[in-house]
């Protein structure tokens, strides 16, 4: 183990935890809207965390639910989702309006996950 | 007969003031400092000091011990490990020999019971490794009573604040000699010790998640693990709430519900996300049946119809529950933990440290 005074990158393989189901991913978007545009984890206890790991875990997650959100529902959420990277990449200080648009995806993707959910509840 | 002169008749002090007076010699010299009838003196100064004992409250205090009867062992101990400061005792003592049986002693200043880390008592109330630590009357409180958090008891910032680098470095080990107790394959590797506060709590809270897992793994204790996970949820709702608010005031967070009720959602969610990730690095397994779940189904099977609750987290017989309301047995959402099969022993709600006092509580189990 190295100091933790810093994250530690070499272990962020560890980190790798991808979230199940619907209930799960809206979690997952949840910490991303907090912790954007960084995704840095300060306690320590998830070292390697960053946005790398965190867009890879949602896209993952996004990619098991395929087959129950349906094709279009899956290709607009990840459409969603590289354009909120894009916008959390073009502002790392979150001082811009990118950060507040990044943000702005990440509750309509929220939505469109909870729409889904009530459909499989009528079904 | 011989009349002495007004000269003569002078004390030898009076005299000697008289020719300090006239010429400024001074001849008196090496006086003994005055002593009051206070037993208890500082014989390199005269001044008070302290009865042999006290105070405690303070780093090495002064004492005299005139009958000699305070833990002279320990003080000829304590004498050996300072060996690199002068003995006081064996310098200054001798010159006071005649008239101040008196003998400097350094304090046997003992560490405070409440502070340690650990040791054959078990835990110090900063090192909590039961929720009855953590909610201090929640053993003894009737049933269904509310109890709430210890002062400060969760919080790794402010220990890490004080502890010098030594102290920070006495713990860590201690922490790895306790899991190896426990696990003795464990092991822990520091290639540089951290230096920032933030590193310090950092090794801390992991190597007390590790020691809590190591209970967990190798006895099927859950009761520490129990206690990490109340401080991990109660630390990522603080954060979160910190950033939900600061967020939403900066106007970066334009939620489309109401502002309080996004908030929580994101809270809730937030601390959910993140003890999953902290459960699967560590390779715990919380998938249905275990005895330690994220938001999973428990059911009540004492009624006619199948119904669950689904707390934000389990571990054993505790149900933990992260929110901005306040929620008692009054709550629906409660008593349906309570009814759940695997009869809770208590409910833990979690809420930021922001709303004030009484913000996280126990509610022991009803009859």
């Amino acid at each position: 183990m190295q100091s933790r005074d810093q994250t530690e990158s070499a272990n962020s393989v560890k980190v790798h935890y991808v979230p199940q189901g619907i209930g799960e991913i809206s979690d997952h978007l949840s910490m991303m809207i907090l912790s954007a545009p960084r995704f840095e984890d300060k306690t320590g206890l998830l070292p390697g965390r960053n946005i790398d790991t965190v867009f890879t875990e949602l896209n993952e997650a996004l990619g098991a639910i395929r087959a129950k959100i349906g094709e279009d529902k899956y290709l607009t959420l990840m459409a969603l989702s590289a354009k909120m990277r894009a916008h959390f990449e073009a502002d790392p200080e979150d001082n811009s309006d990118d950060g507040i648009k990044g943000r702005d995806c990440i509750i309509e993707m929220q939505d469109i996950l909870r729409s889904a959910r009530r459909r499989k509840a009528r079904t | 007969m011989r009349t002495k002169s007004p000269q003569e008749r002078k004390s030898a002090e009076a005299r000697a003031f008289a020719l300090y007076l006239r010429t400024g010699r001074c001849l008196v010299q090496g006086a003994p400092p005055e002593r009051k009838f206070n037993p208890y003196h500082d014989p390199r100064n005269g001044q008070f000091t302290f009865a042999p004992g006290g105070p405690k409250s303070i780093a090495n205090p002064v004492f005299s011990d005139r009958r000699g009867l305070w833990k002279r062992n320990t003080a000829s101990k304590e004498g050996t490990r300072h060996s690199a400061e002068p003995s006081v005792a064996q310098t200054e003592a001798g010159s006071f020999s005649s008239d101040a049986p008196a003998v400097f002693t350094r304090a046997n200043l003992r560490p405070n019971p409440r502070a340690r880390i650990g040791g054959n008592r078990g835990p110090s109330l900063n090192d909590p490794l039961v929720l009855e630590q953590v909610f201090p009357t929640l053993r003894d409180a009737p049933a269904g009573a509310i109890v709430g958090v210890a002062d400060n008891i969760l919080d790794l910032s402010g220990p890490a604040r004080a502890a010098t680098e030594a102290i920070h470095q006495a713990r860590v080990r201690q922490l790895i000699s306790q899991i190896r107790t426990i696990d003795p394959g464990y092991s822990f590797e520091v290639a540089a010790w951290a230096q920032t506060i933030e590193g310090r709590a950092n090794e801390i809270r992991a190597l007390r998640l590790d020691r809590a897992l190591a209970f967990y793994r190798v006895k099927g204790e859950m009761r520490p693990l129990q206690v990490e996970v109340a401080r991990i949820m109660q630390e990522r709702a603080d954060e979160a709430y910190e950033d939900a608010v600061e967020l939403y005031e900066a106007g970066r967070l334009r939620p489309r519900l109401s502002p309080n009720e996004a908030i929580g959602n994101h809270i809730d969610g937030a601390v959910r996300a993140d003890l999953r990730a902290i459960f699967n690095l560590n390779g715990v397994n919380i998938s249905r049946g275990q005895p330690v779940r994220v938001v999973g189904r428990e059911y009540d099977t004492s009624g006619t119809d199948l119904t669950y609750r689904i707390p934000d987290a389990r571990v054993g017989t505790v149900a933990f529950d992260v929110t901005l309301t306040r929620k008692t047995l009054g709550t629906k959402q409660i008593r349906g933990f309570f009814n759940a099969d695997f009869r809770p022993t208590a409910v833990v709600i979690i809420r930021p440290h922001q709303l004030g006092k009484g913000n996280t509580y126990a509610i022991k189990r009803p009859n």
